[in-house]
């Protein structure tokens, strides 16, 4: 996947030409309306293998996104082509793809063990009984499968119903919201896993809202705004390419108040602020980097730390909404 | 041939009908017909004739008017429906299996739970109101038809559930508005009544006498018309779940 950063008014560009073998999703100019109401806007991205998180504010349209590349939504315009084929009215994808939706209803009748074995079976498997069993410990639930799922917790929930989509091991995981519900050790280990099925060279595409786990776990994000693709991407390299927004920095050092005068005469500083640290607004990143050395070393202030504040995930998200 | 999916497709929905708290209603209702027929013999010193007489307006009035077409909307619309109230549709529909399969075998799993729900009452209340089997072939006639009528309003209700969420208010206006009223006014809305092709196969395989039961549709008729309802019901299930969409049937 490049990295992109969109303007809102301009359509996005034709993704970057990459081998057949290496685009497992690939989406060309897609729209989605509903009546009047356009819910995704000629979008266009691939993905490859890796995590990639899904973002967007609420009513953004990524879930109408992640439902047309699981082929439960036709596209008003454009092509929606999963794992070589086109999505709409064609079951034969599903081999290939692994679905968690939102939606938190499970068969509540069902056991975990029966839920798995029931998509085991729906997918032809000949060992269906191993391929349940597998995927239930794959997703630790083994010491409850036989209870049915109508008793689980929500966190237990998710993992069951992430056990139906890996239980055929397909190449393409779509996840929407995969963490809800989970406490922090189940969001760790499902983390854990999510990353060993990337370096098998699955391709998974998350959306969430829970972006200190994207942060953590995505290699790359698309982040759709009002229907439209705002960004797409490393998020640290969208960052560098808002050239619009001031970058931030907290320094220590070992005089700060000195280190701040000596900065001011910087063309690339915008502002500052003095506080338990010293906060620095840099215009543009890479000259402020060049400058801050020979700066401190000018004033005769030695440098302790120095971090990126708005580069999180968070931030960036957030800038982007903004825009 | 391995029928792996098909089982486990029946399977689940005959779970969610059966996890129903509806279910349990259709189960009880349908043995109404038994209870009146019990309270019939009780109280009554009727001669053989003026039971069949007694039993051709249960089977007619109860059985097929109400018992069977209620039955089978409740069931029809239960396979698929609470499906897709809860979004659990997605795991069915996200597997490599053609669309006319999950159609088939919903279809089949509503009609053989129709039937399991109509028929023992059906049987039972004959063998209550006329003491044996007969040789007119009533019961048989009526038990055959309700079974093949189950299916039929099943295929219905099922293809209903597919297009809209008030599926069982849309069944009961087709039961109620066209089989029921406009069915008894106009003569020709009979043709495309699953109401009129039971009592028409219950006709044709009874012998009793015409003035005590004949069917409005001659057998012909219902037959020819039932074949062409069933494909053009089958034809337009399979294109809609083709082309189902998430939170379509709003």
């Amino acid at each position: 996947m490049s990295v992109g950063l969109m303007e809102s008014a301009a359509p996005a560009p034709a993704p970057a030409a990459a081998p057949p073998s290496e685009v497992a999703v690939q989406l060309t100019n897609v729209s989605r309306w509903y009546g009047n109401v356009v819910a995704v806007n000629d979008i266009t991205f691939s993905l490859g293998a890796g995590i990639t998180g899904l973002l967007g504010p609420n009513g953004a349209g990524k879930s109408t996104i992640l439902h047309m590349m699981a082929g439960f939504l036709a596209p008003s315009a454009g092509e929606v082509r999963v794992a070589g084929m086109t999505a709409w009215k064609n079951p034969e994808v599903y081999r290939h793809v692994g679905l968690v939706p939102e939606r938190e209803a499970v068969y509540p009748l069902l056991t975990a063990y029966e839920f798995a074995l029931m998509n085991a079976r729906l997918h032809g498997i000949a060992d269906a009984e191993a391929a349940a069993e597998r995927a239930i410990d794959t997703v630790d639930l083994r010491h409850a499968m036989h209870r049915r799922i109508g008793g689980y917790s929500k966190g237990m929930r998710q993992r069951a119903k992430i056990a139906g989509a890996l239980v055929h091991g397909p190449r393409i995981l779509l996840l929407d919201e995969p963490f809800n519900g989970m406490d922090p050790s189940q969001r760790m280990q499902m983390m854990v896993l999510l990353k060993q099925l990337a370096d098998q060279g699955k391709t998974i595409l998350i959306s969430s809202h829970i972006l200190e786990e994207l942060d953590q776990l995505a290699n790359n994000v698309l982040v759709i705004v009002a229907g439209r693709l705002a960004a797409s991407g490393h998020f640290r390299q969208i960052r560098r390419l808002m050239t619009d927004r001031p970058h931030t920095f907290t320094l220590q050092s070992s005089d700060d108040r000195r280190l701040a005068a000596a900065l001011m005469a910087e063309a690339s500083v915008q502002g500052l602020e003095l506080g338990e640290h010293l906060t620095v607004r840099a215009s543009d990143r890479g000259s402020f980097a060049l400058a801050l050395p020979r700066v401190a070393r000018a004033a005769g202030v030695t440098l302790f730390e120095l971090h990126p504040t708005d580069e999180s995930l968070e931030s960036v998200f957030s800038y982007l909404v903004k825009r | 041939m391995n029928l792996t999916i098909e089982r486990t497709l029946a399977s689940v929905a005959l779970r969610q009908f059966t996890g129903n708290r509806k279910a349990l209603w259709v189960v009880l209702v349908a043995w109404l017909p038994v209870g009146l027929a019990l309270m019939v013999r009780a109280l009554s010193d009727d001669t053989y004739d003026e039971r069949m007489e007694g039993l051709l307006v249960l089977y007619q009035m109860l059985v097929v008017r109400v018992l069977l077409p209620l039955a089978a909307l409740v069931i029809g619309t239960s396979v698929f429906g609470g499906e897709i109230e809860d979004g659990t549709v997605t795991y069915v529909l996200g597997k490599p299996v053609a669309r006319w399969r999950i159609i088939l075998t919903r279809v089949v799993a509503a009609a053989l739970a129709t039937a399991a729900v109509v028929v023992p009452p059906t049987v039972a209340t004959g063998l209550v109101m006329l003491g044996r089997l007969d040789h007119t072939n009533v019961v048989w006639g009526f038990t055959s038809s309700v079974m093949v009528g189950g299916a039929l309003y099943c295929a219905l209700f099922v293809a209903l559930s597919l297009r809209t969420r008030r599926a069982l208010v849309a069944g009961l206006l087709y039961v109620i508005m066209w089989e029921g009223t406009l069915g008894g006014l106009f003569a020709g809305t009979r043709a495309l009544s699953i109401r009129e092709y039971t009592l028409a196969m219950a006709d044709a395989i009874s012998t009793v006498r015409g003035s005590l039961f004949t069917a409005l549709l001659p057998g012909q008729t219902a037959l020819i018309m039932g074949a062409l309802v069933i494909a053009a019901i089958a034809v337009y299930s399979v294109r809609s779940l083709q082309s189902f969409e998430i939170g379509e049937a709003a």
